[in-house]
């Protein structure tokens, strides 16, 4: 008996349009905001899967309230000096200590990595694929660049990139969709030490212990002999970025629920409203023999129709608010993603807060009385 | 013979909302129906004869008394049992037509069968031969607003045979119809008690539809004053 919902919505547009609306706007918002959420997650989980789950991280201590209070990049980390990356090379179990001079991008959401490239697949960059170009040598002057980079300073191979007054030639692109290798520069570590005058010098330190039960002897070790150290390992840095993640994921669906509570509220108002319009109606289907289940199923028939149409709309431009939304505040870069479990999410999400906010309506419905709706509308 | 219908000392009393004040609609009313009679149920406004109506087709209960459909005690029986018994057993036609809006004629029609769960084809294919039964072959795809009201008249009836049910209930089924479309639905419900045996009950004050019935209730302030056969009556 689908089709009879399907002809009552067709038959009263102004409300379905309005049901829609709120659903498709609650939807959106959702979806639009959490793919902030959900692409710095996938962010976060890539990185950190590319790279061994063995790896430690080795930096000079900061103070992360003064980081998180000024822009991105504008946080100077001193440098971790060459006496102390030899004396974590020489730590019993680390296999090896890479160092690595790290810098943002003014004006962008990219980051200039300088390492020695036979060490690369420290970073997991053994596997990553280039559109044009490869890798420079440790000897070249010049750069790897991440896909996003390319874009967004529109450079290809043979082209110079401006870092630190030096123009650095363009020697590879990534290929699109290399995880966070989208925005990164990647630069042989000698050459990073001449362009930011750090030579033999880290901004952190990646270490590769011999075994796994080697991690927590290395990590004490470093605590103990460098207090001037902060160290910590992949499975800390996803913990960290998680708890940095809570927030961020309480402001973006946090403001996406509140849009959904006014969707529901405008959902329970106009299927009421569709109710009260129909009372006849159902009183004269139940006249005629109409059980409260088909008087309730066709009232959930409608809220679902109307929802999973207005949801999966949401799910679709959401994607394209996506794009503005990168364009605009990531200079590009796809930092927010719209991934299947949130689209899918976001649609079942508008079929659940509709199924749940119908109900009252429907019990109104189905409770109404075949003599008086028909004598009085 | 068998009876349809039995009330049996049935009472109804309306509390009217809100204001405390009560209203006995039906007072201690006992008759039987039997299958296959042509009742009409008369009587002056307020005089309880659709509440009596109401409560045989078991579209309102009784607060007193016992209702029989079929030998079957309808008091202990769930809403969604009593909508079984209306959509099998009972045919429904109202003074205003009482069709969907939004729906055509074959569709108002098959309602009913949709409900009981019969599949579109098979409902829909029913529909149109009853609507070509009552002379609306020509309107099988029109919406309510586009008939006449003769013709949703005749659709309310076809939509109450839909399912073959055994008894034609009608609450003043010619009352918002002129005299020569009046004439054809009263036509029409002689035509289903004498040539298909259903049995049919209307409430009216029509007294050319009244005169049709073999049986005449006379209903006045919930009280039956009055029983009679169609001889009886002419014999005065």
């Amino acid at each position: 008996m689908i089709e009879l919902a399907i002809k009552d919505l067709k038959e009263h547009r102004v409300r379905t349009l309005l049901t829609a609306l709120g659903i498709f706007t609650a939807i959106a918002a959702i979806v639009s905001l959490g793919s902030i959420s959900a692409g710095v997650n996938e962010m976060i989980t890539s990185s950190t899967s590319l790279m061994g789950s063995n790896t430690i991280f080795v930096m000079k201590n900061f103070d992360l309230s003064e980081m998180m209070s000024g822009p991105p990049g504008s946080t100077v980390l001193e440098s971790i000096k060459e006496d102390e990356i030899d004396s974590l090379r020489n730590i019993q179990g680390v296999k090896r200590a890479v160092p690595v001079i790290s810098k943002m991008v003014s004006g962008m959401f990219a980051e200039v990595d300088g390492i020695n490239m036979d060490d690369r697949d420290i970073f997991g960059a053994k596997d990553v694929q280039f559109d044009e170009g490869g890798w420079p040598d440790n000897e070249d002057k010049g750069a790897a660049i991440g896909y996003f980079v390319a874009k967004s300073m529109k450079v290809g191979i043979g082209d110079y990139i401006k870092l630190n007054g030096y123009d650095v030639e363009v020697m590879g692109v990534l290929k699109e969709g290399s995880g966070s290798y989208d925005m990164v520069i990647a630069i042989p570590y000698v050459y990073a030490g001449e362009i930011y005058d750090m030579p033999g010098e880290a901004n952190q330190v990646l270490i590769e212990p011999e075994g796994a039960s080697q991690i927590d002897d290395i990590k004490n070790t470093i605590i103990e002999e460098h207090d001037t150290l902060t160290v910590y390992t992949v499975k800390d840095a996803v913990s960290r970025a998680q708890e940095s993640m809570a927030t961020l994921n309480i402001m973006t669906y946090g403001i996406g629920f509140i849009a959904s509570i006014v969707a529901a509220i405008g959902i329970i108002i106009t299927m009421y409203t569709s109710v009260m319009e129909r009372r006849r109606q159902m009183g004269i289907m139940k006249a005629i023999g109409a059980e409260r289940r088909v008087i309730l199923k066709q009232i959930l028939e409608e809220g679902i129709i109307v929802s999973v149409i207005s949801s999966a709309a949401a799910v679709a431009i959401s994607y394209v608010m996506v794009d503005i939304m990168n364009a605009a505040l990531f200079g590009g870069a796809r930092l927010a993603i719209v991934t299947p479990a949130l689209a899918a999410g976001g649609i079942a999400y508008g079929v659940i807060i509709t199924i749940i906010f119908s109900l009252y309506p429907a019990w109104v419905a189905i409770n109404t009385d075949p003599i008086d709706a028909i004598r009085n509308g | 013979m068998k009876v349809l219908f039995r009330l049996k000392d049935v009472w109804k009393v309306y509390d009217m909302k809100g204001t405390g004040v009560e209203t006995n609609a039906l007072r201690g009313v006992s008759v039987e129906v039997n299958k296959g009679e042509y009742l009409a149920i008369v009587g002056p406004s307020g005089s309880g004869k659709s509440t009596m109506m109401h409560v045989m087709g078991c579209l309102d209960t009784p607060n007193k008394g016992q209702v029989f459909v079929d030998e079957k005690e309808i008091s202990t029986l769930s809403e969604d049992e009593l909508a079984k018994i209306r959509r099998e057993k009972i045919g429904f036609v109202f003074q205003a037509y009482n069709l969907i809006s939004g729906l055509t004629a074959v569709e108002n029609v098959a309602l009913p069968m949709r409900l009981d769960g019969k599949g579109k084809k098979e409902a829909n294919e029913r529909a149109v031969k009853l609507l070509q039964r009552v002379g609306l072959g020509q309107r099988l795809n029109h919406k309510p607003n586009e008939m006449s009201g003769g013709e949703q008249q005749r659709v309310a009836i076809a939509r109450a045979l839909i399912n073959n049910p055994e008894a034609i209930l009608g609450d003043e089924p010619t009352g918002n119809l002129d005299t020569r479309s009046g004439a054809e639905i009263i036509e029409l419900l002689e035509e289903l008690h004498g040539k298909e045996g259903k049995t049919v009950v209307v409430v009216t004050h029509d007294t050319h539809l009244a005169a049709r019935a073999d049986r005449e209730i006379h209903i006045k302030d919930g009280v039956i004053i009055h029983d009679r056969k169609k001889h009886e009556r002419h014999s005065g």
